[in-house]
This record gives C-alpha cells, sequence and structure tokens, in this order.
C-alpha cells in the first residue's frame, strides 16, 4: 500500500513549472534559475518525482559541440495528472526565491 | 614533534598543489572535481542522475554559478533520497535515545565523560541514519570487510576503554571545563569509524587486496607492539617511541604491498590510510594503559616542576595524565596525517598514477 504524500511547496513549484509547457523537455539548471531553487534541492525533488513514475527522463540527442548531453525532464500522463490535481499555491515558493541566478549559458539548449 | 608534522603537512600539500596544477592545465576546475568526487557517493541506482548533474556543470558560466551548483551537488551525494524514510527515522530515533541513555548512564558514574558521550552518541546516530539513508539492497559484507570492520571498532572500543579508565582511577585528569577535547575526541573517533566502514573499492579484487593488506599491516602493528610493551618496564615514554617506529613501517608495507598488488596508487593510498585508521587508536590505548600501570609518577622536566604546583591538579598521576591524553588526542589526527604522508610517498614510488576518473562518470 502506497501513501500519497502531499509534497514540498518546492516540489510543487517543479510541477507546476513543467506541467506549464507539458511536452517541452526541460533540464535542471534551467528549473533551478526559473523557479530560484538550488541544485541541492532540485535534484533530489527530481529523483523523488522520477521514483513516484511522475517524471520521465531523456539525455540530450544534439549536444552542444564539445559538451556532454544534459539530462531532460518533463512530466508522465500520470505527473501531469497529479500537477493539476495540485492546488495553484506554488506561487509562494516561485517567489520565496527571487534572488538574482548566474547567467546561463543556453546554447544547444533544446 | 612539530617539525615532524609541519613536514608531512608540507609534502602533503606540495603533492596536491602538484595534482591540482596538472588538472588546472586539462581545464579541470575545482568544481568539476568537487562534483566529480561528491557524485561517485552515490548509490549505483542513481548513477545516472550524477551523470546528469555532472553533465549540467558543463554548460554553467561563472565561477560562483559554478561553486554553488556544486556544492548542491555534495548536498545531493551526501543526503540523496531515501526510498525507505521510515526505517532511516527507526535508526535515528532509536540511536538517539541510545546516546541520550549511554550519556545519563555515563553522568551518574563518570561525569568528566558525560559531554564526550553525549558527543560520540549523536555523532555515531547521525552517521548510522545517513548509511541506512542511503542503503540500497543488501549491504556487501565480504570476509576482508567485515574483519577490517571488527579490527577497527574493536581498536576504538580499547581506546575508549583506555580513557575511561582513566576517568575512574583519575578523575581530575579527565576534567575538561571548555569541553574542546571532549567534543574533540568524539568527532574524531567518528571520523575514524566512517573511514573505517568505508565501502570497498568498487573492483572487488582491488577492494580486497586494499582490506586484506591494510588488515594485515595492523595486526603486525598489533603483535610488535604487544611484544615491547611486555618486555619494557612501564614507565611514560617507554614505548611510545618505538609504537611510532612500527606504525610507519606497517603501513608503508601495507601501501607498498597494495600498489604492487594492484598497480594502482589510489589503492596504495587507500590502503595505507586504512592502515593508520587501523593502528591510530591502538596505538592510544596501548600508550595509556603502559602510563596507567606505573606505579609511580614523578616530574622529571624543570617545566613540570614549575607549572605543576600552580596547575591545581590535586596529585602528580592527573597532572601527568591529563598531559598525556592531550597529547594522545592530538596524536589520532597528527599521526594519521604522518602516515598518510608515507602512503602518499610508496603510491608515487610504486604505484601507478591512477587513470584520473574525471570521466568515469559520464563515461561509465
Amino acid at each position: 500500500m502506497s501513501r500519497t504524500r502531499r509534497p514540498s511547496p518546492q516540489a510543487v513549484a517543479v510541477l507546476q513549472a513543467l506541467v506549464a509547457e507539458p511536452d517541452r523537455w526541460r533540464y535542471g539548471y534551467e528549473l533551478c534559475i526559473e523557479l530560484g531553487v538550488q541544485a541541492g534541492s532540485m535534484y533530489p525533488i527530481l529523483m523523488r518525482l522520477a521514483d513516484r513514475g511522475l517524471l520521465e527522463t531523456s539525455w540530450e540527442t544534439d549536444p552542444a559541440p564539445g559538451r556532454p548531453p544534459r539530462h531532460l525532464y518533463r512530466l508522465t500522463g500520470s505527473g501531469r495528472s497529479f500537477a493539476a490535481s495540485l492546488e495553484p499555491d506554488a506561487e509562494a515558493s516561485r517567489s520565496s526565491a527571487g534572488r538574482p541566478r548566474p547567467r546561463l549559458r543556453t546554447d544547444g539548449a533544446s | 614533534m612539530i617539525v615532524l608534522l609541519l613536514a608531512a603537512i608540507a609534502i602533503v600539500l606540495c603533492i596536491v598543489a602538484a595534482r591540482m596544477w596538472r588538472r588546472r592545465r586539462r581545464g579541470v576546475d575545482v568544481p568539476v572535481r568537487l562534483v566529480v568526487r561528491a557524485l561517485r557517493w552515490l548509490p549505483a541506482d542513481r548513477r545516472e542522475w550524477a551523470h546528469a548533474m555532472l553533465a549540467e556543470l558543463a554548460y554553467i558560466d561563472g565561477r560562483s554559478g559554478r561553486w554553488r551548483y556544486a556544492i548542491g551537488a555534495v548536498r545531493v551525494a551526501l543526503l540523496p533520497p531515501t526510498r525507505h524514510p521510515r526505517g532511516t527515522a527507526v535508526v535515528a530515533v532509536t540511536g538517539l535515545l541510545i546516546a541520550a541513555t549511554a550519556a545519563i548512564a555515563v553522568h551518574l558514574r563518570i561525569p568528566t565523560l558525560t559531554v564526550f558521550v553525549a558527543v560520540l552518541g549523536v555523532a555515531v546516530c547521525l552517521y548510522a541514519t545517513v548509511r541506512v539513508a542511503r542503503a540500497r539492497g543488501r549491504a556487501d559484507l565480504s570476509l576482508p570487510y567485515v574483519l577490517v570492520a571488527a579490527t577497527a571498532l574493536a581498536a576504538i572500543a580499547a581506546t575508549i576503554a583506555a580513557f575511561v579508565r582513566v576517568a575512574v582511577l583519575h578523575p581530575a585528569a579527565t576534567t575538561d571545563s571548555t569541553h574542546i577535547y571532549a567534543i574533540g575526541f568524539a568527532l574524531i573517533l567518528t571520523g575514524y569509524i566512517v573511514i573505517a566502514l568505508r565501502p570497498p573499492l568498487p573492483a572487488r579484487r582491488t577492494g580486497a587486496t586494499v582490506l586484506w593488506w591494510a588488515l594485515g599491516g595492523a595486526l603486525c602493528g598489533y603483535a610488535a607492539w604487544g611484544v615491547a610493551a611486555l618486555r619494557t618496564p612501564p614507565e611514560l615514554g617507554g614505548t611510545i617511541g618505538y609504537l611510532w617506529v612500527v606504525g610507519a613501517a606497517t603501513t608503508a608495507t601495507a601501501a607498498i604491498g597494495t600498489a604492487v598488488s594492484t598497480r594502482s596508487s589510489a589503492a596504495c593510498i587507500r590502503a595505507g590510510v586504512l592502515t593508520a585508521i587501523l593502528t591510530s587508536p591502538a596505538h592510544v590505548a596501548l600508550d595509556i594503559t603502559t602510563m596507567l600501570n606505573q606505579h609511580h609518577y614523578t616530574l622529571s622536566s624543570a617545566y613540570d616542576l614549575t607549572a605543576y604546583p600552580r596547575s591545581g591538579y590535586p596529585d602528580i598521576a592527573s597532572y601527568l595524565l591529563s598531559d598525556a591524553i592531550g597529547g594522545e588526542i592530538f596524536g589520532l589526527v597528527f599521526y594519521p596525517i604522518v602516515l598518510l604522508t608515507i602512503s602518499m610517498i610508496c603510491a608515487a614510488l610504486c604505484g601507478r598514477p591512477s587513470r584520473r576518473d574525471l570521466e568515469r562518470p559520464i563515461n561509465t
């Protein structure tokens, strides 16, 4: 029997960000910058979502020259349903860390 | 002794600086090194995520951003999401209860050791919790791993027992109003446990070779010290100098033996460090036991003759043992640094420079 626990505000923010463009593959640092979440928090969230079957992962097929392919993420069908079922209270967590972030090099991003 | 310590630290720093310089020439900065190192701690079933985090770092500009990202990766590596949170919580709560009970019991019988026992209990509990949180499937309990773990824990237990004997026989010797020594000693012993119980190197044969050589080196050291302790009349400093020579010899033997067997610098250093971790607590336990077996304590140096009357200690034994305990706690840090230096020199002379596994997380 699995118990469904309500995700943390940061996880809710990640789900909301992913469900906003459900077909688009996103990468981890892009989500970090968009949501103002540190990598040390973002990746455990992504791991948990993937463990629960809410997130599908893939590797970039056409990476930037001289750079390794990145890991990409988007919600599965059940992930989209789960994200839609959550109350949109992610705004608070989105705005909680609105510090300026380091510039992201976007060349080669999918 | 201080000169030896400074020389050892200088050698280690030179070797580390030379390695860093080589890596910098290859365009590898510290955040990449940090992430590679940290992500290797991730459990095998999280390895894909390690590759993902490392690949992402290649797209991050700016030193501060790269450092922040690297620190985040270290955090993920130390505390990855657990698949069995209930078991982790049980271990944490049980460990804290045991630590609290032990601290209360010790406070009632040997109050001078209360802080030490409390800090040691909490630190070991934290370590056990992290190990359980990171555990995946059944642990690989090979024979050499179990023997090394048992030997390390026995040596640490012997050290603690020796300190308890001092606290019972000469309570004033273990009085520590600042608690700095108590906390430091507890954290150092926890560090020993963490290093001794590290999972073996992934390559099964190399991992076992390291463990066997370290265990063999440590047991040879114990045997030599046992003979020395039996043959030498108990007096302050009687066998202490000899212990150092034996420790250095056994560490060098284990490191060289591992290097010759595996042709790996990393395995060589690891065997040397493990030998040091296995021998240092036994060294301390033997030292303190030797001191406690004395029948008469006398002040021999001019400094002690001047300082003792003003020290506030009730007797000479407490004064000398307190001083010796401080030195032994310092030695638990100093001794492995010297032995690590010996291992690194052996690795440089005998081991093949290990293929830098920077690429390993991506290419494997």
